[in-house]
């Protein structure tokens, strides 16, 4: 999985989101802690303590967070199909956080799920206490804090469906987020209200970006035959392939008089991934799998009910079909995040 | 979340809930206390609009 889109989104738009209610606590808890130190008459200036703490439990809680979500999406995808639904499922969710930020309508308010009273109550009574670790208890509180991008990111770490995966994409997703935290003071005095919306409507069309990506995934590895790139590649004007390797000629035949289709299975992607067949003649597979393999190891074509889970280094040529009429087949990864298609003529 | 606690921070407000989802806010005070006026201008103050419903 790209972890670049989440951690530029977190890096510019990922925190705003997220700043206006947790900034006001993580100040209101400052302010708590300089009042104690008045009191004892020490003026020492370390707010970079309570801060640190702040973001350092921020870290762990929601890393820890992405973790289970990622256990928890793994629980329930048992089966390809639950998994591709859940993608589905997360990819709408996505779209409706990015549609709510862009405040296309006030039914998108919903998406932002609150929490309960006591937790709320928690987080204030936490952000006036004077005690030493109050910081780090509200950082690691943070995480029952709805703000958009946030949210965004759990449903993507649940659809990745593993817990180091979900736990990577918060990490990755929080610790973008800190520099613009530790500009939390220029930031609050210097952004006016038109800067700000823009903030949002970028924030919004990451999330939209990512949430589209995910239902798209979902439909390229349920083999639907509505997905990006097969309106793409319908288009009436022929966008350039950049995607695609491989040879327009069709397959040679191996010694059983198969037609040899042979695929390199890297860790990101699948290369060549585009080849021509017969049709009524039989098709050997041949794959040649790298030492290292991402969501590629999971080989699946949707429109033959094929779905074979690859190991590192062992090459698999244990897939053998015979298209019978001319057309389109796709293969992709479970995720459908990779993609290759055998024409058959 | 952030109405409600900009609001029970004010002196003579009992309770606030909001519902993000539906755009209401449910504000118990005591009159003598704060006026309407001063509830309207913190929630405005917190970056939200408001008016009264009924």
């Amino acid at each position: 999985m790209n972890l670049w889109p989440i951690f530029i989104s977190g890096l510019t738009v990922g925190g705003l989101t997220c700043l206006a209610v947790q900034g006001g606590l993580l100040a209101s808890v400052i302010a708590a802690r300089e009042e104690e130190d008045n009191k004892e008459e020490e003026k020492r200036k370390h707010n970079l303590w309570p801060v640190a703490l702040f973001l350092t439990t921020k870290l762990i809680a929601y890393t820890a967070l992405g973790f289970l979500l990622g256990s928890f999406g793994q629980a329930l995808a048992f089966t390809d199909n639950v998994r591709i639904s859940m993608q589905f499922i997360a990819g709408l969710y996505m779209v409706a956080i990015a549609l709510n930020l862009l405040n296309v309508h006030p039914i998108f308010r919903y998406a932002l799920i609150q929490p309960p009273r006591f937790l709320t109550r928690m987080l204030k009574n936490q952000s006036k206490s004077k005690d030493l670790f109050a910081p780090a208890f509200l950082g690691t509180m943070t995480i029952f804090i709805p703000c958009g991008t946030t949210l965004a990111m759990e449903a993507l770490a649940i659809s990745s469906g593993s817990p180091l995966l979900g736990a990577s994409i918060m990490a990755t997703f929080i610790l973008a987020t800190m520099p613009l935290f530790f500009g939390l003071g220029f930031l609050t005095t210097t952004l006016g209200d038109t800067f700000k919306n823009k903030f949002y409507k970028v924030a919004a069309l990451v999330v939209l970006y990512l949430g589209i990506t995910s239902i798209n995934g979902s439909l390229l590895a349920s083999g639907s035959p509505v997905t990006i790139q097969s309106i793409a590649d319908n288009f009436p004007i022929k966008f350039a392939k950049a995607q695609s390797s491989g040879n327009g000629n069709l397959a040679k035949l191996n010694p059983a008089g198969e037609q040899a289709v042979e695929i390199n299975v890297l860790p990101n992607g699948y290369s060549p991934n585009r080849f021509t067949v017969r049709a009524g003649s039989p098709v050997a597979l041949f794959l040649n799998v790298a030492d290292k393999l991402g969501c590629t190891s999971a080989f699946r074509i949707p429109s033959l009910g094929i779905s074979k889970n690859l190991t590192p280094s062992f090459t698999d040529s244990s897939i053998k079909f015979t298209p019978q009429a001319p057309g389109s087949i796709a293969f992709t990864c479970s995720m459908g995040m990779y993609r290759g298609v055998i024409e058959v003529i | 979340m952030n109405i409600d606690w900009d609001l029970e921070d004010l002196k003579g407000v009992k309770s606030a809930k909001t519902s993000y989802g539906r755009g209401e806010c449910e504000v118990e005070f005591d009159e003598e206390q704060v006026s309407l006026e001063e509830v309207i201008k913190t929630i405005q103050k917190t970056g939200y609009g408001a008016q009264i419903k009924n």
